[in-house]
């Protein structure tokens, strides 16, 4: 144990050495300070109340939240595993003569600092909190604490999962019926209570507070005591806060007493984990998770290609062998935030709380939204990592265009599909399905001409600060301008009697092409003056 | 010296390293005796690195692995094994002096660790990066500190896998020098690489492996190469219709 608290103490005060070099970060660290502490003074009314009890939703929000993070970790505990350690544990601690129940100690002890970090983002929405769910100063220490035992209890889970499945692949399987017969078991119960109940919002929310709810596993149990909380059932929210942690205690108790040679059940996840930020420390953000099962399938190149148009067809096989011809998980979700979205517009409107202009609206900020996430990651910024297309011999513009028409195509795709379906839900006019696509499909485009031209400006340069800083620069050239045109053009129309909604669509995709197209021209060195 | 030699430092029997359906190591048997130099040759992707885990006890197996007569997952085990990982990894927060104290603590070492760590330090060209941060290290240093922490606690036995990758000319020389010293004094240093032409001239005991099993073995006293034959051509002779 001497080693393991050296090492413990001597990381921390060499952190904060560290942190006194970068008078910047302290900077930031000091506004964030600032910004919880003011979030911490309750305020007064600031205007953006709801009087009706947001208690049910948060309950139904919490069990949705709670079940994906339990689904996500029981699914990498099946697969790879989960990791309290990092890779020089395993060269250094796992290879020593010191215990390994002191390790898993250690590592424990890390993961909940670690969590309790990234807990940290909660106190953000302390204001939220108390303006629009009306918690008092219990209710959002239910919800903070109850949000880090779920990261605590989850990542256990995990590592418990892994441990008692791995070596054996019957075991495997039969967790995998397990999982998915638990989520059948709860999705077709909303079902069943949906067809009794009537489909409405309402019946959804009543459906996760039924008591019964409350023992679902881990999900029911964290949920149940920050309900015990806010309500004030004190004893409640013991009960089921004791039963929650009952579990992650047991867990660690299983690994650690019945299988002292956990060490291969954390390697894997532990390597993982390190090859990943190794490749985000060498520029290559948009690194794929390298456990990704991918099969090989057909090989050769789709189709021919010479010259810069081999980029497109690499995408084009690369995407046969992860996805479905050009979409993929990502479509997925957007698609499934279309039919969400479609349903709860079309019930909003049929009780009159929300008119078809504004669900257009908030239907294409919030795809426009996943698209930004979806396109950053996508094919061209995986590109820019890789030698290749610094490389091959041919015009830069041509290999930039080439390079992004999988981005366009797949935009294209989805946007068409997400907005027809948002228009057949929601009741919204025919046009709508064909400007929102192209206007997304647009968008992605300008999306990517945002990394271009912070690439072109920085240069060489690997500044993190300085590239933020330009994108954000980058994003208010590019963005603001369209988005003000569209605005205007939205208010002009639907002042005068709305039949021509749709040119303000017209006029943004327009700009959107235009400005790629500038975009594109400006930044071709690009391929010449970026270091890797 | 001749009695050295006869101590049995690493007795690997009937070692199977299987993941899921894959076989990655297929009944392994082999030994290293103390103050010997043994070599894990083989192609990319033959089980090396696999094996040296399994030996390091850092992977589940079938079979039996003993260092000194001790099972290598005992404390009794770890404390005279020294490892030298492909992927070297620093802890960021810790200076190359601080890994050497957290050596010296994790393996209870006496005062006179600190005066070894500095030596070397100074041997593998680190003593002016002491004060440096793990994270503030190129590759190649990193895998140095690597050396120097397994070096640290004066293992009996030393498991190494590729550690000439990264290392500057004087940095393998000296390594190499080291390797020398550590034979004479009697422990057992047992080496994982492809590169052939980094061990030639190096080793006491090859064993060649291909797809998870050793298909080779050779004792460098006892069956010698014959005339002109090099390592490299024993590897090819072995290896070419294996794959």
């Amino acid at each position: 144990m001497i080693a393991l608290t050296y090492l413990f103490v001597t990381t921390l005060k060499n952190g904060l050495k560290q942190l006194l070099k970068k008078p910047a970060l302290i900077i930031v660290y000091l506004a964030i300070i600032g910004m919880m502490v003011l979030a911490l003074i309750p305020g007064g009314k600031t205007g953006f109340t709801v009087s009706t009890d947001m208690l049910p939703i948060l309950r139904a929000i919490a069990f949705a939240l709670f079940g994906f993070v339990t689904y996500s970790s029981i699914s990498k505990g099946l697969k790879q595993g989960s990791t309290f350690f990092a890779m020089p544990d395993v060269n250094f601690l796992f290879t020593s003569p010191i215990r390994p129940q002191a390790v898993l100690l250690y590592g424990v002890i890390r993961q909940m600092g670690i969590s309790a970090m990234t807990s940290i983002f909660m106190l953000f929405q302390i204001p939220n909190m108390r303006n629009l769910l009306h918690l008092d100063g219990t209710g959002i220490f239910a919800v903070i604490t109850g949000w880090f035992f779920m990261l605590i209890c989850a990542q256990v889970v995990s590592l418990c999962v892994y441990s008692l499945t791995a070596p054996y692949p019957k075991r495997r399987r039969l967790g995998n019926y397990v999982l998915y017969g638990l989520i059948g078991i709860v999705v077709l119960g909303l079902v069943g209570y949906l067809l009794s109940r009537g489909g409405d919002m309402k019946a959804v929310l009543d459906y996760f507070g039924l008591p019964v709810m409350d023992y679902v596993p881990m999900v029911g149990w964290i949920n149940a005591y920050m309900m015990g909380l806010i309500s004030g059932n004190t004893l409640k929210a013991v009960l089921f806060l004791l039963l929650s942690l009952f579990l992650p205690a047991v867990g660690i108790l299983l690994v650690q007493r019945t299988n002292s040679d956990y060490y291969e059940d954390v390697l894997q996840a532990t390597e993982q984990t390190f090859l990943l930020r190794q490749a985000v420390k060498d520029g290559k953000g948009a690194a794929r998770n390298m456990n990704t099962k991918v099969r090989a399938g057909k090989s050769g190149i789709v189709g021919k290609g010479q010259g810069a148009s081999i980029f497109f067809y690499r995408h084009l096989t690369e995407q046969r062998r992860t996805g479905m011809f050009l979409v993929d998980k990502g479509s997925l979700v957007v698609i499934i935030g279309a039919v969400i979205g479609g349903i709860i517009f079309r019930n909003l409107s049929e009780k009159g709380d929300i008119t078809p202009f504004i669900s257009s609206l908030i239907a294409f900020a919030a795809l426009a939204y996943i698209l930004y996430f979806l396109t950053v990651t996508g094919k061209f910024t995986q590109e820019l990592t890789r030698p290749f297309i610094y490389l091959v011999p041919a015009p830069p513009i041509l290999k930039l265009f080439y390079s992004n028409l999988t981005t366009v195509l797949k935009s294209l795709i989805e946007g068409l599909a997400a907005f027809t379906i948002v228009t057949v839900l929601a009741g919204l006019p025919w046009w709508y399905a064909p400007m929102a696509g192209l206007t997304y499909a647009t968008l992605s485009q300008v999306y990517i001409s945002m990394s271009i031209l912070t690439q072109r400006i920085l240069g060489g340069s690997n500044s993190k600060v300085l590239s933020t800083i330009l994108y954000l620069v980058s994003a208010s050239i590019l963005l603001l301008p369209g988005a003000a045109i569209f605005g205007i053009l939205q208010a002009v129309f639907y002042f005068n009697g709305q039949q021509f909604l749709f040119v303000s669509y017209i006029a943004a995709i327009i700009y959107n092409v235009g400005i790629s197209i500038l975009v594109l021209l400006l930044g071709r060195g690009i391929l010449r003056e970026v270091e890797m | 010296m001749f009695l050295t030699r006869r101590i049995t430092m690493l007795a690997v029997s009937n070692l199977t390293k299987k993941y899921g359906s894959t076989l990655a190591n297929e009944d392994l048997n082999f030994t290293l005796a103390a103050g010997e130099i043994g070599v894990l040759l083989g192609p990319n992707g033959a089980g090396k690195s696999t094996a040296i885990k399994c030996i390091m006890g850092l992977l589940r197996f079938t079979g039996k692995i003993e260092i000194d007569g001790n099972s290598n997952k005992s404390e009794k085990a770890k404390r005279i094994m020294g490892y030298v990982p492909e992927m070297p990894a620093l802890y960021d927060l810790l200076t190359v002096e601080e890994h050497a104290e957290f050596i010296i603590r994790a393996y209870r070492l006496d005062k006179s660790a600190h005066a070894y760590a500095d030596e070397l330090m100074e041997r593998l060209e680190l003593a002016d990066k002491r004060k440096k941060l793990g994270k503030e290290l190129s590759k190649g240093m990193q895998q140095k500190v690597s050396i120097m922490c397994a070096l640290l606690p004066r293992p009996k036995m030393i498991l190494l896998d590729e550690p000439l990758v990264g290392l500057d000319p004087h940095a393998i020389k000296e390594l190499k020098a080291i390797f020398m010293e550590l034979r004479d004094q009697g422990t057992a240093v047992f080496i994982s690489t492809h590169m052939i032409d980094s061990v030639e001239g190096l080793w006491d005991k090859v064993f060649i492996m291909v797809n998870g099993r050793i298909v080779a073995v050779r004792d460098h006293d006892t069956e010698a190469l014959s005339g002109n034959e090099s390592l490299e051509d024993l590897f090819f002779s072995v290896t070419e219709g294996q794959g």
